[in-house]
């Protein structure tokens, strides 16, 4: 309206009664002037538009550096746990972290992206990260020479590897400890199941803070699964695994007079088969007396080849505990009706209260574990004063405790008991019902300071190689048992973050259906809206 | 703020008086649903693998082709029939000022996006019902449409602005078409051609794709919001400059 008001003549001034030579000079005044107001409002409009420019560029660059991020995802799978926090905050000296990982290269990608957000929280997180990404394949000079201060092996540095700096110590992180694949394949590179990266980070930088690591000892020496086996049944990944976990790694064998080393802090015994002599099993049951700590997964519930119950004479162990391993094994109907199928249970039900268990009842569902060929713990209903027990994961509730196999291995006898009774469970001799199939225990010793602890699970193939491998949370499951019974609580709950794939299944006329919906059906009706609106308008 | 609500109605409604809009409607379905075809023909392959995130592609793509042709569309008409027609010297006269007309406008424009991704849920609600062995999480699609509204309001403004600056239609369509293609060569720029690292980390607010990687995956970055919303409000602040600039040259 200004610029409509300046060609108005002024007020008072009648043009009508100028002279021509007045009229003309007062025009040209006019327009000098308004040209001189154009041109001063455009300078004015320049000024404003730098001015909002660098206005923007000013709250995007706060913005950059005062930000949130909001995870929408189901399993927090871009958030660091509370702990990782508590633990970076409480560092005295910065960490620099090193990524040797390249954003182009495929077989990184997956990874690379999920480090870079796990990196991001922990920035966020703690001032006291430095980061620093060098891509070893654009950056080969850089990553070369670094390749070399650290100390790298070229394996490592192909398939990618983190690395941690502390106080001049060095903590490597590989993809292997990163990335969980499906190994089966025995592709490398397989199609990743799980990024393991905020434990295995943590894990790094606990190792470089703490001090001295705890040492699991790995009983043998009475057919236990060994660290050294690799085959499928094999306790190698689960050793590994703890390894990665700060702890050390050991291998003791229980043999005569033997006692538990003074500086175990925990013994595992994964999956005896041979009958513990009185002494032996004496020797552990002391060794829990005096404060000590020991994870018993238990062997098959019958011998190898036969239908023999197995006994290997734990009872001094588990007896004071209020815990009983019983002589038969657990079916589940609901697997398919296969000898060996039905004798995979997959466990969905924990204790939501005690510190192994609570991590597994997850966030949005509960973390399966599966425990092939095992059998159902008891609890003693009035445990002796001082003892605390309670079952930590427990067998689905139509599982059928079956007093004897034979008709479970014997193909024949399965399909006649399933013929006769549509069900496994055979009236009057087999019970059906959710189990305990994993107890934990704790009780007061001499030593006022430390309590015995122990937990028993009913059978040791569930931190077998293949299991570890394959089932995502049996891994979650070993750990937290280990790391309550090292008293190591600030490690428990780190979850594995595993993605939720889908598939999507549709019968080829489904799937005709799904094209003229949405290629056809939801374009035309557009079109055909737009024609009656033309009509209308025609109208 | 009357003012405001007034032209945004007559704005809003006027899209659904125009054929334009339901040929714009067509073609976003159109490619959309082919996008969606393709996603979801692959999800439903035996041999392909499963995916963790089943409508990123979809949001990726829709953003690549679907957007970048279909924006352009619903933003070119308008300022540019405004000064074409004359009925902007009509505005000018009445007691609205010139930001209350360009932020009705975008308003309108952007209620009009929104409106054409509404029916998009339905290809949600499709890989919902058939997904195996778990429902997809509906995390990270949500947190997709919300990066698409955001990288579609900041693409509106984009072609705000451009629809401001002339009174040709078909101008103002191919310079917003040709912003936001060049905007998207920011990825290419920083995946294929540009080797420093602090250049790339310069540009990386402007690289839309970088961007998707967080709202695909469920993660909602304040510093994204932040970007687009001061970046809108920068294209709709030239925008009422250039009017006003127009109106001057009128």
């Amino acid at each position: 309206m200004a610029q409509v008001e300046s060609l108005r003549p002024a007020p008072g001034n009648d043009g009508g009664k100028q002279p021509a030579g007045g009229a003309a000079a007062t025009a040209l005044s006019r327009i000098r002037d308004l040209r001189i107001r154009r041109g001063a409002a455009t300078a004015d409009r320049a000024v404003s538009l730098v001015l909002a420019a660098v206005v923007a560029v000013e709250i995007v660059f706060i913005g950059f550096n005062l930000y949130a991020r909001v995870d929408l995802t189901l399993v927090n799978a871009f958030t660091v746990s509370e702990k990782t926090a508590r633990i970076l905050n409480e560092l005295d000296e910065p960490v620099k972290v090193t990524v040797f990982y390249g954003e182009r290269y495929p077989a990184h990608a997956w990874a690379f992206q999920r480090i870079r957000d796990l990196l991001d929280e922990y920035r966020r997180a703690s001032k006291s990260v430095d980061i620093e990404y060098v891509d070893p394949y654009s950056k080969r000079e850089k990553a070369d020479l670094l390749r070399e201060k650290y100390g790298i092996s070229e394996v490592d540095f192909a398939s990618g590897v983190v690395v941690f700096t502390y106080k001049g110590q060095n903590k490597f992180v590989t993809d292997s400890q990163l990335v969980l694949r499906a190994r089966a394949t025995g592709d490398p590179y397989a199609a990743p199941q799980a990024f393991l990266g905020e434990e295995a980070f943590l894990s790094a930088i606990l190792s470089l803070i703490e001090g001295k690591k705890p040492v699991v000892y790995i009983q043998s020496g009475h057919m236990e699964s060994s660290i050294e086996d690799t085959s499928q049944i094999g306790f190698s990944f689960a050793a590994e695994r703890l390894r990665r976990d700060n702890f050390e790694v050991k291998r003791f064998e229980l043999k005569g007079e033997a006692v538990v080393p003074d500086d175990c802090d925990v013994l595992v015994v994964p999956g005896p088969e041979a009958v513990f002599a009185e002494t032996e099993a004496y020797s552990l049951r002391k060794y829990v007396d005096r404060g000590g700590r020991i994870l018993l997964l238990l062997p098959l519930a019958m011998e190898k080849g036969s239908l023999k119950p197995l006994d290997v004479k734990l009872d001094p162990v588990t007896d004071p505990f209020s815990i009983t391993a019983v002589g038969s094994i657990l079916v589940d109907p609901s697997n398919p009706p296969h000898p060996n199928l039905v004798l995979r249970i997959v466990v969905r039900d924990y204790n939501a209260e005690h510190p192994v268990s609570k991590p597994m009842t997850g966030q949005a569902e509960p973390k399966q574990i599966v425990l092939p060929f095992t059998r159902p713990l008891k609890i003693g209903e009035n445990p002796p004063e001082g003892i605390s027990v309670e079952a930590i994961a427990t067998s689905p509730p139509y599982s059928i405790k079956k007093a004897d196999i034979e008709d479970v291995v014997d193909g024949d006898k399965f399909e006649a008991v399933l013929g006769q009774f549509g069900t496994l469970a055979r009236p009057g001799r087999d019970e059906v019902s959710g189990f305990p199939v994993a107890v934990a225990a704790e009780r007061t010793t001499a030593r006022a300071d430390r309590r015995g602890r122990i937990i028993v699970v009913g059978n040791y193939l569930f931190a077998s190689n293949y299991l570890l491998m394959t089932e995502t949370y049996n891994v979650d499951f070993l750990l937290n048992a280990v790391n309550w019974l090292a008293e190591r609580e600030s490690h428990l709950g780190i979850e594995a973050k595993k993605p939720r794939e889908i598939s999507v299944r549709m019968t080829p006329a489904k799937m005709n259906h799904v094209f003229s919906l949405t290629v056809v059906i939801m374009p035309l009706t557009s079109l055909a809206f737009g024609v009656v609106v033309w009509i209308v308008r025609r109208r | 703020m009357r003012n405001l609500l007034i032209l945004f109605h007559r704005e809003f409604a006027a899209y659904f008086k125009s054929t334009m809009a339901y040929v714009v409607m067509f073609f976003f379905f159109a490619v959309a649903g082919l996008i969606f075809w393709i996603r979801i023909s692959s999800l439903n392959n035996p041999q392909a693998p499963p995916m963790e995130y089943p409508m990123h592609f979809w949001f990726v793509w829709t953003l690549m082709f679907g957007l970048t042709f279909i924006i352009p569309a619903i933003t070119m008409r308008l300022l540019a029939e405004e000064m074409k027609s004359g009925t902007i010297e009509l505005l000018s006269t009445a007691p609205i000022r010139d930001a209350e007309i360009v932020l009705s406008k975008f308003l309108a424009a952007f209620a009009f996006y929104a409106v054409l991704l509404a029916p998009t849920a339905i290809y949600v609600l499709i890989i919902r019902e058939n997904a195996k062995p778990v429902k997809p999480d509906l995390g990270p699609i949500l947190s997709g449409y919300i990066g698409l509204l955001f990288v579609g309001g900041f693409f509106l403004s984009i072609g705000t602005l451009t629809s401001a600056f002339t009174r040709d239609q078909i101008v103002a369509y191919i310079s917003a078409a040709m912003a936001i293609i060049l905007l998207q060569m920011v990825f290419f720029l920083r995946s294929f051609i540009i080797e420093s690292e602090a250049w790339k980390e310069l540009l990386r607010p402007f690289d839309f794709f970088d961007n998707f990687q967080n709202f695909g995956r469920g993660v909602i970055d304040t510093r994204h919001i932040v970007f687009y919303l001061a970046t809108m409000a920068l294209m709709l602040f030239m925008s009422v400059q250039v009017l006003k600039w127009r109106k001057w040259k009128v």
